[in-house]
């Protein structure tokens, strides 16, 4: 079996994975119809990436917006609910999450599969470290911090990221309802043409250099990079096959040195390191199919 | 590996008593009333 056919079988399932879970999360059709959201039970409930609890098709609400909502209400702040339901899923997946099952990932994904501008292409932009570091800055400070301490006479704090920040809302929700509704468009001002700068930047940087808003601005990706060491999904290197041969590295669209840091907290499990090992020394804890082979795992692995 | 697997059950295990401290007082309730109407901060017009 030639090294093509047997990495085909996990490219497939993710992106599989990837547009039946964008399609789950976004499943409320009659909402793109009438532009009204879905106000089921479900809403009670957060799905495991981003996506918008104000996007017409959104059958379940967004962790980031959930996290913020909670924080930011009079009743209380700090959100145990969230945050458990955050631990639980990067305990399990880690940032697997923004490889299999954020919407807004797929999205940067099929952008950057677009050949039109493949010459132009970048694995890393001037100032990489400083930039990566933004996402943790969008954690502590517009998610966590500034609805907690800036509130309003009522005690009540703003949803910051959503609000100056996440190119996400805009996207699912912003674009769609205000074509909908006279009333928003009437209303629409600095902040929403902000937003859609914001948007369209992502979106075209996403033509150039793979998923710039999951390595740079998100913050659930930031929090889940932190259970990336710990997930019941997480690589393995086996030290006795790993031929130091850089492959691993040179397919990592984040550039990240896998086969010293398989765990890395950027790593985002798109699997293409594995694809790339030709001794078959990157492994996982949950298998996947290669061609009807996984690889060893030894008692000396790296993770 | 054992070790890894442990801390992940503990973390799963901190999470479950998490999440039922905040379902039993009324978080998801909050999510619920937040998510169920158009937040016009999300869409950029709030």
């Amino acid at each position: 079996m030639d090294k093509k056919e047997k990495v085909i079988p996990r490219r497939r399932l993710r992106i599989f994975v990837q547009c039946a879970f964008a399609a789950l999360s976004t499943g409320y059709l009659t909402g793109f119809g009438t532009g009204k959201i879905y106000t089921g039970a479900t809403k009670r409930l957060c799905v495991p990436g981003m996506n918008c609890y104000s996007c017409p098709g959104a059958l379940a609400s967004c962790p980031i917006g959930a996290l913020q909502a909670t924080i930011g209400s009079r009743a209380f702040h700090v959100s145990l609910y969230v945050f458990g339901f955050l631990v639980a899923v990067g305990a399990l997946l880690g940032r697997g999450v923004c490889g299999f099952l954020c919407p807004f990932g797929l999205v940067q994904e099929l952008l950057y599969k677009i050949p039109l501008l493949k010459k132009l292409r970048l694995r890393r932009l001037p100032g990489e470290k400083g930039l990566r570091a933004l996402k943790f800055v969008m954690l502590l400070l517009f998610v966590l911090l500034l609805p907690m301490v800036v509130t309003d006479v009522t005690g009540q704090g703003d949803p910051w990221f959503c609000k100056y920040i996440c190119p996400v809302g805009t996207l699912e929700a912003g674009i769609p309802l205000v074509l909908f509704h006279k009333g928003l468009q009437s209303a629409i001002g600095f902040l929403y043409t902000w937003k859609l700068a914001i948007l369209g930047v992502i979106l075209l940087l996403s033509l150039v250099i793979w998923r710039p808003f999951c390595r740079y601005l998100c913050p659930l990706g930031a929090l889940y990079g932190f259970f990336n060491r710990f997930a019941l999904y997480r690589y393995r290197v086996d030290v006795a096959k790993c031929i130091d041969c850089g492959a691993c590295r040179a397919a990592c669209k984040l550039d990240l040195p896998v086969w010293e840091k398989p765990n890395h907290i950027d790593c985002v499990r798109c699997g293409a390191c594995m694809d790339a090992c030709p001794t078959g020394a990157l492994g996982t804890l949950i298998r996947f199919p290669r061609g009807g082979r996984v690889p060893d795992q030894t008692d000396t692995e790296n993770t | 590996m054992k070790k890894t697997l442990i801390c992940t059950a503990l973390l799963l295990a901190l999470s479950g008593i998490l999440m039922s401290f905040g379902v039993r007082r009324g978080e998801a309730e909050t999510v619920y009333e937040k998510s169920t109407s158009i937040c016009l901060e999300c869409i950029g017009i709030g």
